[in-house]
This record gives C-alpha cells, sequence and structure tokens, in this order.
C-alpha cells in the first residue's frame, strides 16, 4: 500500500490543538478527524501521534481524562485547556506569518 | 510560571509511572483495535518508549539499568568484589581516621567562642627580660581593636576539710578570661562586677568535676563554705570561700595540663593577659597599637625590644603536634595510594577476561557510550560501597581508639574525635577522597577499549582476550609500585617495632612490680629547717612500716621523673661533671631492689648532725675516679648556694649503687645519692613494697600522716608500675604502623599473585607447547619467576628510596636503632623478595605440572 503524506513537521501539535478546541476527543479520533477534515491529504502517523499527546499533556495544553467512545470501549479523552487555548493561538499566528512570508517569497521573487 | 508548572507536571508523572505507563498501554491497545488496518500502529515497544522519553526520566532509567547490570556482574566476580571493596573501605579507614585527627587538632578551632581570635600576649622575647610595668596596661584605650583582655593566675587552694589537706588547682581570674573562655555555669552563677573588687567577700566557683568527686554531686553546693589555705609570698593565707556556682565542665585550653578545679575573682594586676580582637582587626595592627601603648606605661625595655606579639591561642595548644601529624599522613596516604593500585590491577585482570562478553553487546547493539556507561556504574558501585563500608570502619575506628589518640598526644581533641560530628570539612574531604578515587578508577575498565576493536575480541580465539603490551606494562608497573610502598612502610614498622623492643628489653636498674607510692607536700609555715621535717619524717616512717610491715622508702623526687643535672665537684679538684643529685633513705635501695655494689647503705647513723654521706652511680664513680675506689673520697654535689644560704657541705662517699634509669630514654647514668635524714625535703615520695594491693596499705598510710600533721597534703597515690605510661603511647604508633605495613605487604603479593595467575591461564597453550617440546617443570617457572623478577627488582629498588626518606621522617621516635640501621633494611628487602617470588612460584608451579596431553585438549 502506498504511503500518503503525513503532516507537515512542526504543525501536529497545532492540528491537534486545533482539532480539540472544538470537542474533546480520545487519540484514534483525533487522528481520524484530522485525515477526514484534510480530505484525506494528511494522516498522522501513530508513531507521532502518541509522542506528541504526552507532549501536550506535559505542557499542560490538554488535560487527559477516562471516556468511553461511541462504540462503548474505555478510552482516554484529552481536552484542551486555557493555556492550551494560548498556545494554538500563538501557533497560528506563528503559521500564518510564516506562510505569509514564503508566499511572498515564492510570488515575487 | 508555565515552567513551573511543567516541571511539577514532570514530577507527578515519576511519581506515578507505574500507573500512567499502564494507562498509556492500554489507550494505544485500543486505538490499535479500533484501526482497520492494526499493523500500521508501529513498533509498540518503541512507541512506548518514545511517548514516556517526552516526560524527561529517560536517562534516570537508563542508570538504574546499568547499575542494576553492574550489580550482576559484579556479583558474578564474588572473589573480585569483595577484595576490592574490602581494600577500598580499609583504604578509606585509614585515610578518613588520620583527616579526622589532623581536623580535630589542626583545623578545627577551639570549643570557645570566636576562638579564631583569642591571641595570648606575648612579650618577645619571653622571659626574664620583659619589659615592667606592663601590669598598668591601658586596655580601653585600645577599645579599637581588642574587644577584651583576660588575665588569670594560677593559685594553689588547700583544702582542709576533713582528713588530710588536698591541694586543688585553682585560677584567680579576671572578668574578661570568663567571657573569652565561655564559661558557664552549670549550678548557681556567675561572678558579679562587685566580687572583683579588693576587699569584697571572697567567693568561688568549682569545676564539674570536683563538684562530682569531692562534693558527692552535693545539691546544696551553693552557699557552702569551704576552708581553704593558699601559699604566697608572706605565708600562708587562710580563707573561706563561699561557693557560688558549678562551672560547666569545660575544654581547657593548654596543653599538659588540667583545667582549674576552684575559679576565684582576680583582684590584682597581672601581666600576662589573652585578648579577643575585634572582628576584621588584622593581628599587626593590634600588634603595633598594643606595643604603642606598652611603650607609653612600660620601663626597662631590653634593647632592641621589638614589640609585643600576639600568638593564637590555638597554636599554643598544638605545638609540635605538626611535624607527628605530617609524619601520620604521609603513610596513611601511601596506604591508600597502594590501595587503589592494587584494586586497580585487579580491575584490570577483570577487564581483559570480559573481552568475550564485551564484544558480544557490542554485536547485540551496545553502542561506545553504553559500554562506558556500564562500565563506570561498575566503578562507581565499587567505589560506593568501598565508602560506605569505610565509613562506618572510620567511625567505628575513632571510636575505639580515641582515648588512645589523646593519650598519645597527651592533651584531648578540642571536640572530640568523632568523623561524622556534622563536621562540613570533614565530611567534604571525605567525600572528595572518594570522588577521586572513584573517577581515577573508573578510566582503569575503559583503557583497553582505546587499544582495539571489540568486534575483534570475538574473532579471538581462547578463553578470554588478550593482554596489549601497554596493558601489561601498565600493570607491571603497578605492582611494582605496590611493591616499593609495601617496603618503605615495611622498614618503617621495621625500625619502630625494633625500637619498642628495645625500650621494653632496657633495664630500668629497679623493680617496680607491687610497689606502691604516694607523694607529699608538707606545707612551708612549719617546715622551714630541716629539724622539723626529720620531726614529721622519721616517726611516720616507723609508724607506716611498723603498721605495713615493710620498710618505706623515701625520696624527694616523683616517679618516672627526670632529676635537674647538677655540678659535682671531686676532692681531687675534677670539676665540671654533672649528675642527677636526689635524696633518699635507707629503705629505698632495699624496696625497689636496687644493688649496692661496693660499700654500705645508708644506715640509722649517717642522719643530721653526723658525717655528711653519700652513694654514688658505677657510672659515676668510674667518670669522677676512674683509677681508684671511690670509698672515702669526698665530693661537692648541687647547686652553689645563692645569696646567704649556708654552703653545701662536703660529702664522703660511703658506697656505690647500680646504675639506674629514671626513664626508658634516661641516657645520663651519673647520679649522686644523699641521706634523706641529712637532706630532707619539703617534698617526698613514699614507697612500699607488699603483696597486698596498693589500696590496702594507703588508708593506714594517709591515716598515720594525717596524725601527725593534718596539713601536709597527699597528692597522687597509686601503683608504681601504672606511672610507666611512656611506652604506652609509643606501642600504639607501632601497632599502627605494623598493620598498615602488613596489610600493603599482603595487598602486594595478592597483585603479584593474581597477575601471575592470570597470565599462567593465558598462556596455557604456549606452556603446553614448551612442556610437550620437552622443558620440565622447573623451566616454566623460571621463565614466570624472570618475568615477575624484574619487576620485583623495581618495586624493591624504588622502595629502598621511599624506606630512606620514611626512615628519616622516623628519626626522633625511634630510640636505640639508627634510622638507616642496615639489618632492618636488609630484613625486609629479603621478606620481600622471599614472598614476592613465592606468590610468582605457587601459581607458576600449578601450571607447569599439569601434563602437557590435557592442558592441549582444553584448548
Amino acid at each position: 500500500m502506498p504511503r500518503e503524506d503525513g503532516v507537515p513537521p512542526g504543525t501536529l501539535v497545532m492540528l491537534v490543538l486545533r482539532v480539540l478546541s472544538t470537542e474533546p476527543l480520545h487519540g484514534y479520533a483525533i487522528a481520524q478527524r484530522i485525515h477526514t477534515l484534510s480530505r484525506e491529504e494528511l494522516s498522522v502517523e501513530e508513531g507521532s501521534l502518541y509522542p506528541a499527546l504526552q507532549k501536550l499533556l506535559l505542557k499542560g495544553w490538554v488535560s487527559a481524562s477516562a471516556a468511553i467512545s461511541d462504540t462503548g470501549r474505555a478510552v482516554r479523552e484529552y481536552r484542551i485547556t486555557r493555556a492550551g487555548e494560548r498556545q494554538l493561538e500563538s501557533e497560528r499566528a506563528n503559521y500564518r506569518r510564516l506562510t505569509k512570508a514564503i508566499d511572498l517569497v515564492l510570488d515575487e521573487a | 510560571m508555565s515552567f513551573l508548572g511543567e516541571w511539577m507536571r514532570r514530577i507527578w508523572f515519576l511519581l506515578n509511572r507505574t500507573r500512567l505507563e499502564a494507562v498509556l498501554e492500554q489507550e494505544m491497545d485500543s486505538h490499535r483495535a479500533m484501526m482497520p488496518d492494526p499493523v500500521r500502529f508501529g513498533n509498540r515497544l518503541q512507541l512506548r518508549e518514545r511517548s514516556r522519553d517526552v516526560w524527561g526520566w529517560g536517562w534516570l532509567d537508563d542508570i538504574s539499568r546499568d547499575v542494576r547490570v553492574a550489580a550482576r556482574g559484579l556479583g558474578r566476580a564474588p572473589g573480585f568484589t569483595v577484595v576490592a571493596v574490602v581494600s577500598l573501605a580499609l583504604g578509606l579507614a585509614v585515610t578518613a581516621s588520620t583527616l579526622a585527627v589532623v581536623n580535630a587538632y589542626l583545623i578545627r578551632s577551639l570549643p570557645y567562642p570566636a576562638s579564631d581570635r583569642l591571641y595570648a600576649v606575648m612579650y618577645e622575647p619571653p622571659g626574664p627580660h620583659e619589659p615592667s610595668g606592663m601590669t598598668a596596661l591601658d586596655w580601653s584605650s585600645l577599645s579599637e581593636v581588642v574587644e577584651f583582655a583576660a588575665t588569670s593566675t594560677g593559685e594553689t587552694f588547700n583544702l582542709a576539710d576533713r582528713g588530710n589537706a588536698e591541694t586543688a588547682r585553682g585560677l584567680r581570674v579576671s572578668d574578661g578570661f570568663i567571657r573569652s573562655l565561655g564559661m558557664q555555669p552549670a549550678i548557681g552563677r556567675g561572678f558579679r562586677e562587685e566580687e572583683f573588687r579588693p576587699g569584697a567577700e571572697q567567693v568561688a566557683m568549682i569545676s564539674y568535676g570536683m563538684w562530682r568527686n569531692r562534693f558527692g554531686s552535693d545539691p546544696g553546693i551553693v552557699g557552702r563554705q569551704v576552708r581553704a589555705y593558699t601559699e604566697s609570698e608572706s605565708g600562708p593565707i587562710e580563707t573561706s570561700l563561699r561557693i557560688v556556682g558549678v562551672l560547666e565542665p569545660v575544654f581547657w585550653y593548654q596543653p599538659n595540663r588540667e583545667g582549674p578545679e576552684i575559679v576565684a575573682p582576680l583582684r590584682a594586676q597581672f601581666r600576662t593577659y589573652m585578648v579577643q580582637l575585634r572582628w576584621g582587626v588584622p593581628v599587626a595592627e593590634a600588634e603595633r597599637r598594643i606595643t604603642e601603648v606598652a611603650r607609653r606605661v612600660g620601663t626597662d625595655f631590653p634593647p632592641n625590644w621589638t614589640g609585643v606579639h600576639l600568638e593564637p591561642v590555638h597554636d599554643r595548644y598544638v605545638t609540635g603536634m605538626r611535624p607527628v601529624l605530617l609524619g601520620i599522613t604521609v603513610p596513611a596516604a601511601l596506604l591508600l595510594l597502594i590501595v587503589c593500585a592494587n584494586v586497580a590491577v585487579l580491575m584490570l585482570l577483570r577487564t581483559v577476561r570480559r573481552q568475550k562478553e564485551m564484544g558480544v553487546r557490542v554485536a547485540l547493539g551496545a553502542g561506545r557510550t553504553h559500554i562506558v556507561r556500564m562500565l563506570t556504574a561498575e566503578t562507581c558501585l565499587l567505589c560506593g560501597a568501598g565508602l560506605v563500608a569505610g565509613l562506618a570502619l572510620t567511625e567505628l575506628a575513632l571510636n575505639t581508639l580515641a582515648p588512645f589518640i589523646e593519650k598519645y598526644f597527651e592533651r584531648p581533641a578540642p571536640g572530640g574525635l568523632s568523623v561524622t560530628a556534622l563536621d562540613p570539612t570533614m565530611l567534604l574531604a571525605i567525600g572528595g577522597t572518594g570522588l577521586l578515587m572513584a573517577v581515577s578508577l573508573a578510566f582503569i575498565p575503559l583503557l583497553p577499549a582505546w587499544q582495539r576493536r571489540f568486534a575483534d575480541a570475538l574473532r579471538r580465539e581462547g578463553r578470554g582476550g588478550t593482554e596489549s603490551p601497554s596493558m601489561r606494562r601498565l600493570q607491571s608497573t603497578l605492582i611494582a609500585f605496590e611493591v616499593a610502598g609495601s617496603l618503605a612502610l615495611l622498614v618503617g614498622s621495621g625500625l619502630m617495632v625494633r625500637s619498642i623492643v628495645n625500650l621494653f628489653r632496657t633495664d630500668l636498674g629497679f623493680e617496680m612490680a607491687q610497689v606502691g607510692y604516694a607523694h607529699l607536700v608538707l606545707p612551708s609555715r612549719v617546715y622551714t629547717s630541716p629539724p622539723p621535717l626529720i620531726g614529721f619524717y622519721d616517726p611516720l616512717v616507723e609508724r607506716v612500716s611498723a603498721s605495713a610491715r615493710s620498710p618505706i622508702a623515701l625520696g624527694d623526687f616523683v616517679p618516672f621523673s627526670e632529676p635537674r643535672k647538677q655540678p659535682v665537684q671531686t676532692d681531687d679538684g675534677r670539676a665540671g661533671t654533672t649528675a642527677g643529685v636526689r635524696a633518699v633513705n635507707a629503705g629505698y635501695f632495699t624496696t625497689l631492689g636496687i644493688e649496692i655494689r661496693q660499700g654500705r647503705t645508708f644506715s640509722p647513723a649517717d642522719k643530721l648532725g653526723a658525717e655528711p654521706v653519700a652513694l654514688v652511680s658505677e657510672t659515676l664513680a668510674r667518670q669522677l675516679w676512674p683509677n681508684a675506689s671511690p670509698l672515702g673520697r669526698r665530693l661537692l654535689a648541687g647547686d652553689p648556694p645563692r645569696g646567704d644560704a649556708p654552703p653545701i657541705p662536703w660529702r664522703t662517699v660511703v658506697g656505690v649503687v647500680r646504675d639506674v634509669r629514671q626513664t626508658y630514654t634516661d641516657d645520663d647514668l651519673g647520679d649522686v645519692y644523699l641521706s634523706f635524714s641529712q637532706a630532707p625535703s619539703r617534698f617526698a615520695s613514699m614507697y612500699l613494697r607488699t603483696d597486698q594491693a596498693v589500696s590496702s596499705w594507703l588508708p593506714a598510710a594517709r591515716g598515720a600522716i594525717a596524725q601527725l600533721d593534718p596539713y601536709v597534703i597527699v597528692n597522687a597515690s597509686g601503683a608504681l608500675a601504672a606511672e610507666d605510661r611512656q611506652l604506652e603511647g609509643t606501642t600504639f604508633l607501632t601497632s599502627m604502623l605494623t598493620g598498615f605495613a602488613a596489610f600493603t605487604v599482603f595487598l602486594a603479593l595478592l597483585g603479584i599473585y593474581g597477575v601471575t595467575a592470570y597470565t599462567v591461564q593465558q598462556r596455557e597453550r604456549e606452556i603446553a607447547i614448551r612442556l610437550a617440546l620437552g622443558a620440565t617443570g622447573d623451566t616454566i617457572v623460571r621463565m614466570f619467576l624472570k618475568e615477575v623478577g624484574v619487576v620485583l627488582a623495581a618495586g624493591v629498588a624504588g622502595g629502598l628510596f621511599g624506606a630512606v626518606v620514611v626512615a628519616r621522617m622516623l628519626e626522633h621516635q625511634i630510640h636505640g636503632v639508627k634510622p638507616l640501621d642496615p639489618s632492618t633494611f636488609a630484613a625486609t628487602c629479603t621478606l620481600m623478595i622471599t614472598t614476592g617470588v613465592l606468590a610468582t612460584w605457587w601459581p607458576a608451579r600449578r601450571a607447569a605440572t599439569r601434563s602437557p596431553n590435557g592442558m592441549l585438549n582444553e584448548i
């Protein structure tokens, strides 16, 4: 099976936070949501998802709790925190700034 | 703020690890279950590890794993581990104990408040030429440099409550003195300001010991009146002292002297000052200012007077100790180095043996860093165990040996000798030593790593790995160093042992077994001339010898003290000789078993008013009259009289006595004995030989003395043999040094044995081939002996050099043996060489006697 593109480097944290800012989700659901919302352009490697989730927990940008999924399975649900919202805002602003700058170079050079 | 939060979350993770990791695992499992294609999840273990690593505690895991692997590895080689840990512990214990002693005496300050600012004021040069008028020094004008000045003067109080009079060490002190030594009353109070004024009521504080011993811990001690009389220049004064307080036990800052038992306020001015400088005032500045003031009030300055000199009180306490302590530190450091060298050799041997194991680990994916970490963990475990065991040993050793150490130095250590007595200097020093040891030893197992690639080791045939030439050179150097160090220590201890044996064998010339003594002091007011002295001693001797049924000896000196040398002149004009002069009675020679060689001893006829007689020792007789019999000749013994004292009489020699030494190191054997009845003294020691214990006749003697004159003081009494303290301290030092030497020799031999045994094992194939080709067992052994012989020779050569250094250091401690005594050197070298050869011969022999067939088959 051909490998699909992963997530661009440095953006995974931002994407996860954005997804979680809508509603709390568990790990698999987060990966699914990103995949779906990007019209199947981006697939999150599990190998990068879980370390990223741990990093979010470490930095206090998300919190985790036990929950039941819609299929009745016991899962761990992640919820964005206020610090996480602030981090999301700052990363989004940074991302916009960078892309705008790159676009400028690509268009005008 | 978020930084703090992050760290708190990290710690929370650490504390809840097991649970959180289980949660993560479960989460990942359920994630996988939900995936249509579970294979894509990836390596679960790796994923778990990566997730875990985010929290930053990965290094902790690595280290604990390394430590566990290291511990297992050490457990598989119990012989090596035990020897290494025990050697390290012993080496550390020796070093730590020595450091503790040096710290206790030289580094730690005296237990007084601000003791590093306490100085004794010395008028340079001290002695009869000191400037006068110093009692009028106005300290108030020096208040910017001096916080306060303290004066004290000793006074002997003779307490005459009951039975015999007893002397108590007294001290009259100024107000500053109590403050400077921080003397606090345990019961009652200190002195009030008005009590220092002349004419005020006589008060006193007594020491804790005196309260306990003489007053039986009487709870109503405060307010008690004690009758005492003191000797002063104008005659004895009887005073009544009211006790106002009991002092806490206090450390006394003068060596060889115990603290005072009675402390009373000082009312006069004295010129011995102790000052406490103000904080931050440099000593030179203070000296200058005090000298200025002294010049203004003083008179009679010696020419070229350099001024006042301030000597730290601490320095005065430890005079003379520095060279001795240095002398102990060097062997201790040497021992530690030898221990480390030995452990290094053992580690080298072990590392070479493990090369195959290392090769396997590398093949399985262990990186170089990982191997280094593992080997370092091993070394750290060893050193850590050695450190812990060493500290425990040190504590034990110091607690057991403290009384011996203090007795050897003849002064107690300020603050005690415990190693872990919350002394930051000590813990720092020991920790530093341990760390240094660990760091230097840690490099040892890593050395072969830089020599070759690990993968090669797997390809090598035969058991274990082989050594490279440089490793072998390192081993040989370490062994040679061990041999050298142990030889040096062995020579040192050999010299000390010989010196002690000499001392023990010294014939003092008198018998002290079963002899008891009592030291008497007669008060000066009654006993001003010989007749009243005789009037006391004659009936005393009668009564005591009657009740004890033994003759009594009297002598005007204290046991085991060397007499002052006085000039002796003969009737044929020979002068210039000096001899010890003492007065004894007839019973002296019989009681102490001293033989009369010629002539007679003193008789009752040799009493006051009769012709003056004397006895001389053999050596003195030979010196004064080399060619004639001394009997009947006359001599003049003693210092020329001063002022209008009567001239000393010519005495006739009536007998010759065998030589007697007063101490083990008394080399001057010329003695003149005067008849006690003709030259009685207020100070006398009474000796009695009896089968019964000393305590049985002493009370009767005290009773007789008290009956004759209750004011006669009986200081110090007991068994004569117990006064023989000279040998105790030296015996202690010798045993310690011998212990060191024996231990290092054992280590060196162990090293030689280990290396030879290992080499033999490595070269088994070579040996087998040689044997098969016709070599005999002896040839093989000789081959090994030759190889080790070179190392041994180098070690002995270096050791001789070190031994000369050690001998020079011990020069002042040994008696009757020359420092470079050839027989001691020869004996120790022979011992070292013989045992070294034996340690080589034993393993080589075993290999050489096996059949070559068997050996070749095994490989």
